[in-house]
């Protein structure tokens, strides 16, 4: 793998190198794929703990991941699933089709970021009503995922659904509507107190003419109200093209930017508001390039940090997702209609972010009722496989496949590592094993309980 | 009744008659049982020897491989006797030989002297090769493929039912558009529900694969698969090796991958009210909801129905899991139930208990009132309001009415209460008048809507003697008109668009169904002899169009010559005379136009109003200005302009001529009125 650096890194986002105090451990390769994808296997692991971390994150950036190596045809495969949930109408299908992206996807780190955009950009299909619409937005959260911040939002911004989300149609010249004009400043760039509402008002007069025709973008010159608008302190005659430069260009944006993304891969409480604005200043300069942001953090000394380590709420879907897929459930895969159904059960439905400032995220996903759901989906999970006709986990086979023990300690071990990058503290590890005759008589069931327990302890909710 | 109920009994309705047949208006011969005469040809045209003819009486539940009848002799000719019943219920002849695509024709097309049409089989090289797959991409091994039916147009061409299906676009199942263009050639695409040698199921095997053959090139096979933890599912399959883009869902071509969703079966037990105890042989059916809180899908309801055995027990697999499922019940001497379940997590099933009501079974014959013969369709029936019995049924208060399909014979079963109530009869073919109710204005409840119906039949159930009596429901075919279209310059005109040519209003749009007419002819179907009606005719890419007003009672053939569009224009001021701009001015079908008639025109003119007909639309300019194009000449027009939330009329009863641009003038608000009607 070639060894590379992002250029003109700012120093409180120096590269890491490993050390006795910050060892290349199975720790660290399972931190790197909770944060940056959806976990990773064992044999992934093992593979990156090998190659070292250059050689792991190149690979994550190449979008050369997947579950089993590239499944076969997997983007011809990926569009037929949502071609047929068009077709069906069914919401469910929609939200399936990006779980099984997320779970067979060569590009895991793409499907994270595009799941961060979308609830950057969160707009719900309960408006939207129109599944098309749904995938079109994501497809393009996807392509620009990694590109320039500017390309995305511009896209973004011009798309029916946003347009739809925000009431584009029906801001006219002389009749304007604030509501795209408000959250673009708000939320998809300066963020709020960087503006003011007369800032607002002469954005909406900018976006007059924006509208929709037929399913389609359209400028209506006739609807666009051209006479001369101050914004941020600028006068012009600002048409929408021209407040999205003014607010591409503004600092604000750069840091808001270089916040959202501190927000997907450092922990919380980890990263010193110096640090932000660094990544911003670096973001200003080359043109809000999000995947150089990206991959400065991820190759930073800031990322592998101990205090960086497990100090993020998993959200539910990298929850629901990794555990499928960190524990190879693949013959028969569990349906991913169902993961997705447990991502909304837990808080996180697909498509349908709860308004347009998106899940608040953090500690607001950790709730008693939500800690009894995430105990309810790792049994289910463990016990039916959530397969169309139940089948319960072996437990055993991942064990015995890479060679580990097979007595209820070992596989406790075993699942200890992958899914939390380490082994249990003594104390935990009583309570998960449980009575002393679970211990003797470790039969599949109570060795599937006892994963069960791990996978809903307060450990595995953090990444 | 709230709305989702109301939605689901027109849901309901539709799908008995997307079930149950074709719609062809058409006038039958009284033809007898005499001897059919038919000529078997091949592809080549050439006649064809040895093809083995029967009747088929398949039906969607019972596929009995019937007799051979007849066979062709060496000029292809054949000849056989069919039975009385056959010829009332208008069964399907078909023609069948190895290697070659069945033909089929109904008893309903002999001629005078008892012939068929000529039978042609066709080219049998493109076999069904599907694949059942899940939505992890696993191949699904052991799902059932049944055969449903399978169509065919008489052109042997079914390019203009792809085409139009194209312009439907990849809609959802229950998207309007969808339905009316399904309804639209449910009419013009000849079926049979069963075909000699062709078996009625095949199983996949391990990969997921089946292989069906024998029907021929240019055949819409309409399949269910279902198996084990997946949705059933209908599907249309076209076979031609390829189908084009920008078709809806679930229509493939001959060689596809089908993607099933998993399936949440539903458990449960169905009790009689008050005593407890199992209600056996009931049938327990499931719609489901969609995401976005809408009934949707009206094709899994084949696959997903159960009967409850003698413990009243039911299991339902097939239902594709959902956010909420609609669960109703049918059949027995039980009224319907229905129940809103909320779905649980994973696949394992959810449990679903019902209680049913007992009720009073009638049965009934639903006929043409000249000919007398059965005509198939719906039945529903609504208690009268003030019925005394009503407070007694708290589960008819539920659902407002009961629905039962009619059989081919003509026969219905129906649970209904004692005392007074309406039988309110649906016919497939909608060549009927529509029904009306005398001396029952303000009395029938909101949910009764005489446009949907041919026939109303008001009913006083005695509660002891129900069972032995038998109901006559009769439809009256009126009176028929028919017509041509020709252009401006006198040519016939094929390709039109037509809306007011049946009486009764589509069930699924609740407004006049709209076709696209094959040739320059046209019938009216239904006319009753003190009624006006409006026959509407366009084509948008001719920009040509016309509206006549007909009255039931003439005579003679109707000439409609088309006219250019015409247009109207005019200016929104405000109250101090500022030009208006941004405005949504409409021109809607003038429904008023029914108070303007001769008295003499005691039925009134049928609305005309809802989505089937076109309703131009523009906004106003910066200067006020706006200009509605595309016009029918000869239909009086409302212009709304909509104000807020309010649509006020700016102009009544304009009626244009062909290629007139009126000029209304300028409006101010105080001449228009508040107000609107869709």
């Amino acid at each position: 793998m070639k060894d590379r650096q992002p250029s003109n890194v700012p120093p409180c986002w120096s590269r890491y190198t490993p050390s006795a105090e910050m060892p290349w451990d199975v720790r660290r390769v399972v931190h790197l794929h909770r944060r940056a994808t959806f976990a990773a296997t064992w044999r992934e692991v093992r593979r990156d703990l090998e190659e070292g971390p250059q050689a792991s994150i190149d690979r994550l950036l190449a979008a050369k991941g997947g579950m089993h190596g590239e499944p076969d045809r997997f983007a011809q495969t990926a569009d037929a699933l949502a071609d047929s949930a068009m077709g069906s109408g069914d919401p469910g299908r929609l939200k399936a089709w990006w779980v099984y992206r997320m779970l067979n996807s060569p590009d895991p780190l793409t499907e994270r970021l595009t799941l961060l955009w979308h609830n950057h950009f969160a707009t719900s299909n309960l408006k939207i009503n129109d599944l098309a619409i749904m995938r079109r937005q994501n497809e393009i959260f996807r392509r620009h995922a990694r590109g320039r911040f500017g390309t995305l939002l511009r896209a973004v911004v011009r798309d029916p659904a946003m347009l739809i989300w925000l009431d584009a149609s029906v801001n006219r010249k002389g009749h304007p509507n604030e509501n795209l004009a408000r959250e673009l400043m708000e939320l998809f760039t300066l963020g709020i107190s960087q503006y003011t509402e007369k800032d607002v008002k002469e954005a909406a007069r900018s976006l007059t003419g924006w509208t929709m025709e037929q399913g389609a973008f359209r400028e209506d010159p006739s609807q666009h109200d051209d006479g001369a608008k101050t914004i941020l302190a600028q006068t012009g005659q600002w048409n929408a093209e021209d407040l999205v430069q003014l607010l591409l260009d503004h600092p604000a944006t750069a840091q808001r930017l270089a916040w959202r993304i501190c927000d997907l891969l450092m922990g919380e409480g980890t990263v010193r508001s110096a640090a932000v604005a660094a990544l911003a200043e670096g973001l200003r300069a080359r043109n809000l390039d999000i995947g150089w942001a990206v991959e400065t953090v991820l190759r930073s000394q800031a990322f592998f940090a101990p205090a960086n380590l497990g100090s993020r709420v998993l959200e539910p879907v990298a929850y629901v997702v990794g555990a499928a897929r960190a524990l190879e459930l693949a013959k028969p895969a569990p349906s991913s209609m169902v993961l997705a159904d447990w991502c909304g059960r837990l808080g996180q439905d697909l498509f349908y972010p709860p308004n347009v400032g998106g899940w608040p995220g953090g500690r607001s996903w950790i709730s008693p009722h939500t800690m009894i759901g995430r105990a309810n989906f790792a049994a289910a999970l463990l016990e039916t496989g959530l397969v169309r006709q139940a089948r319960p986990v072996d437990v055993l086979a991942l064990p015995k496949c890479y060679g580990r023990g097979e007595d209820v300690g070992a596989v406790l071990a075993f699942y200890s590592e992958l899914l939390l990058g380490s082994v249990l503290d003594p104390t935990v590890q009583e309570q998960l094993l449980g009575s002393a005759d679970s211990r003797k008589s470790a039969t599949p069931q109570t060795l599937r309980r006892i994963v069960a327990r791990l996978l809903a302890s307060a450990e595995a909710q953090l990444g | 009744m709230n709305m989702a109920m109301s939605a689901r009994s027109v849901q309901f309705a539709a799908f008995w008659l997307l079930v149950l047949g074709p719609g062809i208006p058409r006038v039958c011969p009284d033809t007898g049982p005499v001897a059919v005469r038919g000529l078997v040809v091949g592809p080549d045209g050439k006649p064809l020897a040895g093809a083995n003819i029967y009747v088929s009486t398949a039906t969607a539940t019972n596929r009995t491989e019937p007799k051979v009848r007849a066979t062709s002799g060496p000029d292809g000719q054949f000849a056989f006797q069919p039975t009385q019943a056959e010829v009332d219920t208008n069964e399907t002849i078909v023609a069948v030989t190895q290697g070659l695509g069945a033909c089929w024709a109904e008893l309903a097309e002999l001629d005078k002297t008892g012939h068929l049409p000529p039978l042609r089989l066709v080219q049998d090289d493109i076999p069904i090769m599907g694949r059942v797959l899940d939505l992890e991409n696993e191949p699904v091994g052991n799902a059932t493929v049944r055969v449903i039916r399978v169509r065919r147009m008489a052109s042997e061409d079914l390019t203009p039912w792809i085409s139009d299906l194209q312009g439907a676009g990849r809609k959802s199942l229950f998207d309007l558009e969808r339905a009316r263009t399904l309804m639209t050639y449910e009419r013009l695409m000849k079926p049979v529900w069963g075909i000699l040698g062709i078996p009625a199921s095949v199983t996949t095997d391990a990969d997921g694969r089946f292989r069906l053959s024998g029907f021929g090139r240019e055949r819409a096979v309409e399949l269910v698969i279902e198996g084990p933890g997946i949705e059933s599912r209908q599907m249309t399959v076209v076979t031609r090796k390829e189908v084009p883009a920008g078709l809806p869902p679930f229509i493939y071509g001959a060689r596809f991958d089908h993607r099933a969703a998993p399936a949440k079966p539903i458990v449960g037990n169905v009790r009689e009210m008050g005593t407890g105890k199992p209600a056996a042989g009931v049938e327990v059916h499931c719609a489901f909801v969609s995401g976005s809180g809408a009934l949707t899908d009206i094709s899994p309801v084949i696959g997903s129905k159960a009967t409850t055995d003698g413990q009243g027990r039911y299991r339902l697999d097939g239902v594709p899991k959902s956010k909420q499922y609609v669960l109703g019940t049918a059949g027995g001497p039980y009224f319907a139930a229905v129940r809103f379940m909320n779905d649980s997590a994973g696949l394992e099933p959810i449990t679903a208990d019902f209680e049913v009501e007992r009720g009073l079974q009638i049965r009934g014959r639903v006929i043409d009132k000249v000919t007398r013969k059965p005509v198939r369709g719906i039945v529903d029936y609504f208690p009268r309001p003030d019925n005394p019995h009503l407070k007694d049924y708290p589960s008819l208060a539920q659902v407002s009415k009961n629905t039962a399909p009619i059989e081919k014979d003509g026969s219905f079963v129906l649970v209904v209460l004692p005392g007074t109530g309406w039988l309110c009869a649906r016919a497939i073919e909608d060549r009927f008048v529509r029904a009306t109710v005398r001396g029952e204005n303000g009395k029938l409840p909101v949910v009764l809507e005489l446009s949907r119906y041919h026939a109303i039949l008001a009913i006083d159930v005695p509660k002891q003697e129900a069972e032995q009596l038998a109901y006559e429901v009769s439809v009256d075919p009126g009176h028929t008109l028919t017509g041509t279209v020709t252009g401006p310059d006198g040519a016939a005109v094929s390709g039109v668009s037509a809306v007011g040519l049946t009486a009764a209003y589509s069930l699924v749009q609740l407004s006049p169904p709209k076709v696209k007419l094959s040739t320059a002819a046209f019938t009216a179907f239904g006319l009753q002899p003190a009624e006006a009606r409006y026959l509407v005719f366009w084509n948008e890419d001719k920009k040509l169009a016309k509206a006549v007003l007909v009255r039931g009672d003439q005579t003679g053939r109707v000439a409609v010559q088309l006219e250019p569009f015409a247009s109207a224009a005019g200016v929104l001021l405000d109250s101090q005379g500022r030009p208006e701009a941004g405005l949504k001015v409409e021109a809607r079908y003038s429904s008023r136009q029914s108070d303007v008639l001769p008295g003499e025109l005691a039925a009134g003119i049928p609305g005309l109003g809802g989505p089937t007909l076109p309703s131009p639309q523009a906004t106003t300019g910066p200067d006020g200005r706006f200009r509605l194009e595309k016009l029918i000449p000869g239909m009086p027009y409302d212009l709304f302009v909509r104000r807020g939330k309010t649509d006020c009329r700016l102009r009544e009863d304009c009626v244009l001529a062909g290629g007139e641009c009126k000029d209304v003038g300028e409006i101010k608000p105080e001449q228009a009125s508040t107000g609107g009607t869709r």
